[in-house]
């Protein structure tokens, strides 16, 4: 099961509202494409699904299989059954990948997993997604590169099996067979049961993925929900026809908050 | 009154507990013989009078060094003759207030020292680590890795000096300071030191003092981790490595304990 409901949902971050009212109801098995120009809510969305505590929630609900999703901690979430992919994933340094995926998979089952089944667990996820061997001892994304931190995200998710998988922007960073590689896997997972949201703003990966659904965002409201001749048009023509179709004016895009990438990620410790 | 004595021992490429319970007191000069790669355990007591301890030529090899519990205040010497090449690794992970001062004088033609610290401290505890190198002699190398986890409400002073004298050339000096911080009520210090009358060397330090990371802990969180199971992991991804340091399996279990119980109460 992994039915979400989400209504009149408000958000802000240090005092900008960026989510202003949605509701969105996904149905179990659902594979859902979440579109919309840069610094319009997307990844805003999946961080608060997730319980970000960089954002308030001013008002609304969010419910997975009729549960209170935000009165979890986000712990609580993850062994509900929910996902994040990250656009950009932690470095955490120390703390070295097996021992980080070793808990992930203890938190969530009554009697700790064999060291055996957990090294042939770990080494069959890594050959699918075309990771080196060495990974497993490695620090935690520490040193990967955009593409390697992208494959582990997947890799995770294979792992950890989660029934509500979102990836934000999972093909960035990756090349031509990284993004094949990926979604393969994703494609792999989908069981009519598990439901995904996915953002991208790459026809590419919607095509390999084929989703079922497509979500468009605008100003942290759900601009256009509809079937997924949505994505190709986007791909086209860009957003400049919903103005002109559907009178909803791209007002944010000044405001939008820009990546600059890699190389501007400031870490701390 | 018996007056100082001092203790000779011969060990090569041999490894030796040396706990300082088993000295007589008034033993305060300690000469460690030996020219092949070896490991000393030192078992650091309490005691008023600092130890010194003095490594003879070509003497090679790793010091681990742990306090005893009840070692609220120590002074200890580590003399290096000419051409020693020494690791020295200390952790002390457990609920102890401490006032550590520990000196390397660099007293022999190349001698290296490298001295790496790994530090937990918690609840109410209030650590201070001095570490000093002395570099008397040309051509000396020395080099410092403190790390310090801080949570609750305790606090945690290091402090390196490394002073190279006037007349010496060719030393090198290197320091590296690393503090996370847990608690907003934790209070962390850094002293960095070098005291350099001569200018040709090499000495660069470092040091920071951070809070911990909140993506970090979202992102572990975010995969079912609970957050004392997160942060037990970065704990340990800062401070397990100095473990690896020591042979005896006994230590390395009960260090690596204290780590798993980080944030279980005391």
């Amino acid at each position: 099961m992994a039915h979400l409901k989400i209504s009149d949902l408000h958000v802000s971050v240090e005092g900008k509202e960026i989510l202003s009212g949605i509701n969105l109801e996904v149905e179990d098995g659902e594979v859902v494409a979440l579109l919309g120009p840069n610094g319009h809510g997307k990844s805003t969305l999946l961080q608060v699904i997730m319980g970000n505590p960089n954002y308030e929630v001013l008002n609304g609900s969010i419910y997975l299989d009729g549960k209170n999703v935000l009165a979890m901690s986000v712990d609580e979430r993850s062994r509900a059954g929910l996902f994040l992919g990250f656009q950009n994933p932690a470095e955490v340094p120390g703390v070295v990948n097996s021992d980080f995926i070793n808990a992930a998979l203890n938190a969530r089952s009554e009697r700790p997993i064999s060291a055996i089944k957990l090294f042939n667990l770990f080494n069959k996820a890594s050959k699918e997604m075309g990771m080196p061997l060495d990974f497993a001892h490695r620090n935690l994304n520490e040193g990967f590169s955009g593409g390697e931190k992208k494959r582990n995200e997947v890799l995770q998710m294979k792992l950890i099996k989660p029934n509500f998988v979102m990836l934000d922007e999972i093909d960035s960073g990756l090349d031509v067979d990284g993004v094949k590689a990926v979604a393969e896997q994703i494609d792999k997972e989908k069981d009519g049961k598990r439901t995904f949201l996915i953002i991208s703003h790459y026809a590419r990966l919607y095509e390999l993925v084929s989703p079922t659904r497509a979500i468009l965002m605008i100003n942290g409201k759900i601009a256009l929900d509809g079937d997924t001749s949505i994505i190709e048009r986007i791909d086209r023509e860009g957003y400049e026809w919903v103005h002109a179709e559907h009178g909803i004016r791209v007002d944010r895009h000044e405001d939008q908050i820009i990546s600059l990438g890699e190389c501007a990620v400031k870490e701390s410790f | 009154m018996t007056e100082n004595a001092n203790l000779t021992i011969e060990i090569n490429d041999a490894t030796l507990v040396l706990d300082e319970k088993d000295i007589d007191e008034n033993v305060l000069n300690i000469l460690l013989k030996g020219t092949r790669e070896n490991s000393v355990l030192i078992l650091v007591k309490a005691c008023k009078n600092p130890i010194n301890y003095t490594f003879s030529e070509c003497f090679k090899g790793k010091i681990t060094i742990l306090l005893d519990e009840s070692c609220k205040k120590a002074k200890r010497y580590f003399t290096l003759m000419d051409n020693t090449n020494i690791v020295f690794a200390l952790a002390d992970f457990c609920n102890s207030k401490r006032e550590i001062n520990f000196t390397t004088k660099l007293l022999g033609e190349n001698a290296r020292a490298v001295f790496s610290l790994s530090t937990l401290v918690k609840a109410k505890s209030i650590k201070n680590f001095s570490i000093n190198f002395d570099h008397i002699k040309e051509n000396t190398t020395s080099s410092m890795i403190n790390y310090g986890v801080i949570l609750d409400r305790s606090q945690l002073v290091f402090s390196g000096n490394s002073l190279i004298n006037n007349n010496v050339e060719g030393c090198e000096a290197h320091q590296k300071t690393k503090i996370i911080v847990f608690d907003a009520n934790a209070v962390a210090k850094a002293n960095p030191n070098l005291l350099i009358n001569n200018n040709k060397v090499i000495a660069s330090h470092a040091a920071t003092v951070g809070r911990i990371n909140e993506d970090h802990l979202f992102y572990m969180q975010s995969r079912g981790l609970s957050e004392e199971t997160a942060k037990t992991l970065i704990v340990k991804g800062y401070l397990e490595p100095i473990i690896n340091f020591y042979d005896e399996e006994k230590i390395r279990t009960q260090l690596i304990n204290y780590l798993e119980g980080a944030f279980q109460n005391v």
